[in-house]
């Protein structure tokens, strides 16, 4: 493969375009297969070689494959970009006039692949000259998708065995992706409302709805929406294949501040497991309701969850450890009038520094405000009157 | 491109705008009503003119090189900023001027390339400027001071900081205050959650800088929307341009206190608290601003007592219009010293 001659894959893409192979045209255009090795491919004037063995209109896809292929070799991305772009505009026209066809899908999930990761390594290369605005190239790229997808979403008369529409998984996942690598989380909504309206919704392959999930989920992070993080996450870990490590590993790194924050803690064995001993102390600080364990637990390590992007989300666990505290706190009370400075006495006992009963005050106020504590604070009296019922609800159980 | 010309005004500039009535000002001759108009050649700063498609390349002796740049924004400093504080000065004007002439000296700068510590000096002295502005002028009208568009240049000034600060770094040049432009660069973003990993990617000395470590103090109080750790930050905080980039999360956080102060605080439909107690906890000027607040989110006061009450019923969560900002002592206060000497 890595010999290939020009001649001979030409030959080989035509035939295998006219025969409709999917599988085998995709591989040939795809930068993952061993063809692009080959330094026979770029002649001087490859394109009459190829407008004389391809057939038209498949021709220019070709043409435009090979010349994205020339650029990576000289590793100009921002070039091999712009070619790739093209192609997959080239592709979306001819796309759309297969009628009632889909055996071309398999071509564009991987030209879809390629756009993307060459748009990656553009920006790369921008950014290394002084661009302004990061990840200009990544937007262009999901513009290019959007195409595609609008082709997909479209084809809804054809038949079930030959419509387009099963492709739109694949590409909401390689939009998705972008969207949070350029951090435009609010472009997903559309095509989750899609995904979710399309009825094929359960029949797309595993390892897309596990990429799915995965991606909804840390949407739903961001927006607090921890039930249903809970939900997509824990789908995504459990269908993961086992083989994956890595991804599991990454799934949990999400997975497991969510179940923290709606009271569930993981085991030590599940963190030594996958790696994830970063974890640990916070885990043991949140059930001691301990404040200063939880914030050397977050320095400790703060690198590792700002970098994954759970810091703040951890942050809040700070409200379940005041919960756990200010529980414990009440039960040793046994009155359901309980004065403000019990509390504050419990936190500076924690090793809190600098904290003042109108801080505590806001604490426990945040607190009855999240529906964690059932009760008011009586600004007069300097008391927090609970509940007689449940006045600390199981985590689980709030919404 | 080497700038030549050595005035803070390119000589055809002066008679140009003279001749067309366009002089500032700051920069006349002697004033109008004496029915003179001429330009005062020694006081005339060169204007900030938009690059359009069919404008040749600028000419040597129209760009100012570093030195008289330099000479420029001195003169600027040290004789036009300070009036903001004389009585019955147009601020209005005040601000047109200096932050024209201060885009000036910024387009001088890009034009000829100029990547050198005198350079971003006087690029962060236009941030500091824009800083002092954003909450100096904030109980302007829209016609003389517009929020947007002053937060618009103060944003593009930190850009190009952050760009000369890596193209320094790449020749090890490092600048002396990049720890204080980082740490205005988080307060600008505190709701924003890549501000995290951005700071990582800082230097180590400028991340466990003090300017951007109690900076990312902010951070932690907005997220957990601990509004009374937010206003005691700010107030012990001591530095006055800090403070003034704070002022534009005062709203959110006294909304958010509302809220959630309505709901805690009982028992319901009785719960209260005295307005002055409201002035410690939220930053206001006095009891009338606490007031005015209470008022616009529908809170019923008791004028006698001097006490709102956390009437869940006719509590206003999101008022249509949140009451006129007010310029605030907490963060004037901090400035001991003068304007010019802040820039």
């Amino acid at each position: 493969m890595a010999n290939l001659n020009l001649t001979q894959y030409l030959r080989e893409i035509q035939s295998s375009w006219q025969s409709r192979s999917g599988t085998e045209v995709s591989e040939l255009l795809s930068f993952n297969h061993p063809h692009v090795m080959s330094s026979k491919l770029i002649l001087e004037g490859f394109e009459k070689s190829v407008e004389r063995i391809v057939e038209a209109p498949f021709d220019e896809i070709v043409v435009l494959h090979l010349r994205c292929l020339s650029y990576i070799n000289q590793q100009k991305y921002l070039e091999a970009y712009t070619e790739q772009s093209a192609l997959v505009q080239a592709f979306t026209k001819l796309f759309q006039t297969q009628k009632e066809d889909n055996w071309a899908l398999f071509i564009m999930y991987v030209i879809s692949l390629d756009l993307r990761m060459f748009a990656i390594k553009a920006d790369k290369e921008l950014a290394k000259k002084g661009a302004d605005k990061p990840g200009q190239t990544l937007e262009k790229a999901a513009e290019c998708l959007m195409g595609l997808f609008r082709v997909c979403a479209a084809d809804n008369r054809s038949s079930d065995e030959d419509t387009k529409r099963w492709g739109m998984l694949y590409l909401v996942n390689q939009l998705l992706k972008i969207y949070f690598r350029i951090n435009k989380l609010h472009l997903c909504k559309a095509l989750i409302r899609a995904i979710d309206a399309s009825q094929f919704k359960d029949q797309f392959s595993l390892s897309q709805q596990v990429t799915y999930r995965y991606y909804v989920g840390r949407k739903a992070i961001f927006e607090s929406d921890f039930k249903s993080a809970e939900k997509y996450l824990t789908y995504a870990f459990e269908r993961c294949h086992k083989n994956c490590r890595a991804n599991k590993r990454l799934i949990l790194i999400y997975l497991i501040p969510v179940k923290m924050l709606l009271g569930h803690l993981p085991t030590p064995q599940l963190l030594r497991k996958y790696d994830l001993l970063q974890f640990s102390e916070v885990v043991q600080a949140v059930r001691e309701g301990n404040l200063r364990r939880l914030n050397n637990a977050l320095l400790q390590h703060d690198a590792f969850f700002i970098r994954c992007g759970v810091y703040l989300i951890l942050e809040k666990l700070k409200v379940t450890t005041y919960r756990n505290l200010f529980k414990k706190v009440t039960l040793l009370m046994k009155t359901h009038q309980i004065p403000i400075e019990a509390y504050l006495e419990a936190l500076k006992f924690m090793g809190v520094e600098d904290i003042d009963l109108d801080e505590t005050q806001c604490i426990i106020a945040n607190l009855i405000f999240e529906n964690k504590i059932k009760g008011y604070i009586s600004n007069s009296h300097n008391k927090l009157v609970i509940s007689k019922q449940n006045a600390f609800p199981s985590l689980a159980a709030i919404v | 491109l080497s700038g030549t010309c050595l005035d803070m005004c390119p000589e055809k500039e002066r008679y140009s705008r003279a001749e067309k009535h366009r002089l500032a000002l700051y920069e006349m001759l002697v004033s109008p009503e004496k029915m003179e108009y001429d330009v005062d050649h020694r006081l005339a700063v060169k204007e900030y003119s938009r690059s359009s498609a069919d404008q040749a390349e600028p000419l040597a002796h129209e760009l100012r090189p570093l030195p008289v740049l330099q000479m420029t924004m001195d003169y600027l400093i040290a004789k036009i900023v300070d009036r903001c504080n004389k009585p019955g000065e147009n601020l209005g004007d005040w601000f047109n001027f200096l932050w024209d002439r201060m885009r000036g000296i910024r387009k001088d700068i890009t034009q000829q390339s100029l990547c050198e510590k005198g350079s971003v000096d006087l690029v962060e002295k236009c941030a500091r400027f824009h800083i002092h502005c954003t909450s100096r002028l904030c109980e302007l009208d829209m016609q003389d001071f517009d929020q947007k568009i002053n937060d618009e240049n103060l944003t593009k000034c930190l850009q190009t900081l952050k760009h000369m600060y890596y193209d320094l770094s790449v020749k090890n040049i490092y600048c002396p205050n990049e720890a204080e432009f980082r740490s205005y660069d988080v307060l600008l973003h505190l709701n924003d959650g890549e501000i995290l990993r951005e700071v990582l990617q800082l230097r180590s000395e400028i991340r466990d800088s003090y300017e951007v470590r109690s900076a990312l103090e902010f951070v932690n109080t907005l997220n957990s929307r601990n509004y009374v750790r937010f206003f005691k930050l700010a107030r012990s905080n001591r530095d006055y341009l800090q403070c003034c980039l704070l002022q534009r999360y005062f709203n959110q956080m006294r909304n958010q206190a509302f809220q959630i102060m309505v709901q805690a605080y009982g028992p319901p439909k009785k719960g209260q608290m005295k307005l002055f107690s409201l002035i410690n906890l939220l930053g206001y000027e006095d009891e009338e601003e606490a007031a005015i607040w209470c008022y616009y989110h529908g809170l019923p006061l008791d004028p006698q007592k001097k006490t709102v009450k956390f009437d869940r019923t006719s509590f206003i969560e999101l008022p249509e219009k949140f009451p006129p900002m007010r310029r605030s002592s907490l963060i004037e206060n901090k400035r001991t010293s003068s304007v010019s000497n802040c820039i």
